[in-house]
């Protein structure tokens, strides 16, 4: 296997793929890996893929949970507030956890690098790709490489999205943001959840990331340049005065979703197959998602367990949930930020007290994503199937033979099937074994609701319900 | 290139034995002989994590022996079944086509080509294979049948008729190895290969037959027209016509058209 990128969403893949017991070659264009945050928030359903890349409690270690959103208007006065419980969500983790990408790389690194079948291979540019039967070849600067399949996971300016004549189709008009990392000394004195101003002439955010991290963006207009933002004045009105500036960067925010995401055996992967604005945290999240349902079919088609056909699944069943979600970003996006003065005097008319309405505060706060289109392995029929397949299984926490630990053990790494027991208590069968598994805190009991049994597909998505 | 019998070397075949093989007295049993005979000339893994790639591993029948001597065993078949048996045996399976394996050159440490070689049409591009696989100083271990008469009709006419013997049409006269050629392209390829024959254990053959012996030993035989064996040692320099020098597409033809993705 050749994972093309060596980023977040490249080295996760190669984990993913390795833990199948899979010898990867990681290529990665850079000599030096990129030491700037661009990602700071990840979902706990995103979680569910570095914990099965053995990483998520290094994870928890570099992050903090994440807080709430706070909208502001033009004078930081609040419009609304949506809190957000940082204790454990469905999955056993914080539902939004804020980060800085470099500590994510470089634990990535460290795991990577203690993991015998992954090798990463540095200032190795792809230039061309060639497919025969079961192999691929993978044509470098110097060298070919010979493999049985391309893992795309080489960003926004992919190689590999190009050399399978993909193109990116756009969702939304691209925006330019000016984004500032930002250290303290000293904490600072702000709200400690997300701070987004609802000002349609100078739309900014503000978070406070992890550790002595923070974060502030501000949208430019048309033929302003980054020395137009009043950065100290935006600093200021969050508090933040006193942090120090690391760094100072225009972005271009993005909606698009890649026409293509597989030829043969070369697939894409994180923001080679899509680009979303930040709004709704969702970039780093999608590409986790992506490598983590594509590392086991990969794995099987590899290895022969599996017909080639099963990688049509990969596109069908990601491109319609990036949509999703692109398409929602950039909604939350102009409904906070959009329009002009009158909008902006509706948005404050409807903003107030919405936050305390009990239904929009739980929308604005799950971190749950749309569930997967029906397809072959996800069968969306029947009462149970169309509330469950397409969905993650939540992560509980059970106890097995007096041995508490997470059912993602229990299920092991291929299909398994979870069924209520007869006479009480769940079932777990997997890999030819029947466990009998405790459901202590309910959590899966509750989340079957009248299914009596749900298949459960190696990357923890219910494909079936009954 | 040689041509095939419709009827003979029918790859659905392993399909069908697919349960045979690991049974010790199945259609399948010479294999596991063949497999210990092989493994006499692999060195022990020189390091950990050393690979042995297997080509059309089948059900996996080296697993016993690349684990004794310390090897990861990487196996490489088209066949479904013959996969899922090897990897219930711990082998890290690939499906492939061992005209063009998928697997990075100088990958391995040891490869080895058994039972292979006079089952394609093509099978100096299967050495070929073997060639860019193996990294310089690795070792190939290959056995195979003779494109001999006597080979013929020893191993089609008298052993497919051996109640116990190989399974009826698994071999095609018309696909046996012409050594000298082999020899040659070896050279050409960068293998100093060497070759000898084998034969069963006449005695070990008698005690197993009668349920007395679980396997059957090879013994080595000067003579290499029937079944033959043969070890080599990638050299560290390739001649100028080295593995390039082959190219298993272009020569043997592959059915389509080689889909270049960019």
């Amino acid at each position: 296997m050749v994972v093309v990128g060596a980023g977040p969403v490249g080295l996760t893949a190669a984990l993913l793929l390795a833990r199948r017991g899979l010898p990867v070659l990681v290529l990665e264009r850079h000599r030096q890996p990129y030491a700037e945050p661009r990602a700071v928030h990840l979902d706990d359903e995103a979680l569910r893929a570095l914990s099965d890349a053995g990483v998520v409690e290094d994870f928890l270690r570099i992050s903090r949970p994440a807080l709430g959103l706070r909208l502001l208007d033009a004078r930081s006065a609040v419009l609304a507030e949506f809190g957000r419980d940082p204790g454990a969500g469905l999955h056993g983790w914080p539902q939004a956890s804020m980060f800085h990408q470099p500590d994510l790389e470089d634990l990535l690194r460290a795991a990577v690098e203690a993991q015998p079948l992954v090798r990463v291979e540095r200032g190795a540019e792809v230039t061309g790709l060639e497919q025969h039967g079961h192999t691929v070849t993978v044509h470098l600067a110097d060298r070919s490489v010979t493999t049985s399949a391309v893992l795309g996971c080489d960003g926004a300016n992919s190689t590999v999205r190009r050399l399978i004549g993909s193109r990116m189709r756009d969702l939304g008009r691209p925006a330019r943001w000016l984004v500032a990392d930002l250290r303290a000394a000293d904490p600072l004195p702000v709200w400690p959840g997300v701070h987004q101003v609802c000002d349609p002439r100078r739309a900014a955010t503000f978070m406070p990331v992890a550790g002595d991290r923070y974060r502030v963006e501000g949208r430019l207009a048309s033929g302003e340049g980054a020395a137009d933002l009043p950065l100290a004045g935006l600093l200021a009105s969050f508090g933040a005065d006193r942090a120090e500036l690391v760094r100072v960067a225009e972005y271009v925010y993005r909606a698009q979703v890649a026409d293509r995401w597989r030829d043969g055996r070369v697939l894409l992967a994180g923001d080679a197959a899509h680009l979303t604005p930040p709004f709704i945290g969702q970039g780093l999240g999608l590409g986790l998602r992506d490598v983590h349902q594509a590392a086991w079919k990969l794995a099987a088609v590899v290895s022969g367990e599996a017909d080639e056909t099963l990688l049509d699944t990969h596109q069908a069943e990601r491109a319609p949930h990036a949509r999703a979600l692109v398409r929602l970003a950039v909604l939350v996006g102009a409904l906070m930020t959009g329009g002009g003065r009158s909008a902006a005097a509706v948005r404050r008319a409807v903003l107030a007290g919405i936050d305390r309405i009990p239904a929009v505060a739980a929308f604005a706060t799950d971190s749950r994503t749309p569930p997967l289109h029906a397809g072959p392995l996800v069968e969306r029929s029947g009462r149970a199937g169309r509330r469950l397949a397409g969905t993650l299984l939540p992560r509980a926490t059970v106890v097995v033979a007096g041995r508490t630990c997470p059912v993602d053990e229990v299920l092991g790494a291929g299909t398994a099937t979870l069924t209520r027991a007869p006479g009480g208590g769940l079932a777990v069968h997997a890999g030819g074994r029947r466990t009998r598994l405790e459901d202590v805190g309910g959590v899966l009991t509750t989340h079957l609701g009248v299914a009596r049994s749900v298949v459960v597909r190696p990357d923890r998505i219910i494909r079936s319900a009954s | 290139m040689r041509r095939n019998d419709p009827r003979r070397n029918d790859n659905a075949q392993y399909d069908e034995l697919a349960d045979q093989w690991w049974e010790p007295a199945g259609g399948f049993a010479m294999l596991h002989w063949l497999a210990a005979a092989r493994a006499e000339h692999i060195p022990p893994a020189a390091a950990n994590g050393a690979v042995l790639v297997d080509l059309a591993c089948g059900g996996g029948l080296m697993a016993p022996h690349a684990a004794r001597l310390g090897y990861r065993h990487v196996g490489v078949d088209l066949n479904l079944s013959g996969l899922r048996t090897a990897r219930e045996h711990g082998v890290l399976a690939v499906r492939g086509s061992v005209l063009q394996v998928p697997l990075a050159d100088a990958c391995a440490d040891v490869v080895v080509a058994g039972e292979v070689l006079e089952h394609v049409e093509d099978d100096v591009a299967v050495l070929a294979e073997c060639a860019r696989l193996l990294r310089p100083g690795g070792t190939l271990v290959v056995d195979a049948i003779a494109d001999t008469r006597l080979a013929g009709w020893i191993a089609v006419d008298l052993f497919e008729r051996i109640p116990g013997g190989p399974p009826p049409g698994i071999h095609d006269p018309a696909l046996f190895v012409d050594r000298r050629r082999l020899l040659a392209a070896a050279d050409r390829l960068g293998l100093d290969l060497r070759l000898w024959g084998l034969r069963p254990s006449v005695r070990d053959l008698v005690a197993w037959r009668r349920g007395r012996r679980a396997t059957v030993r090879m013994r080595r035989l000067p003579l290499t027209s029937v079944l033959f064996a043969g070890s080599g040692v990638k050299r560290a320099t390739v001649a100028a016509a080295g593995p390039g020098g082959h190219d298993p597409v272009r020569r043997h033809g592959s059915p389509s058209p080689p889909t270049v993705v960019t």
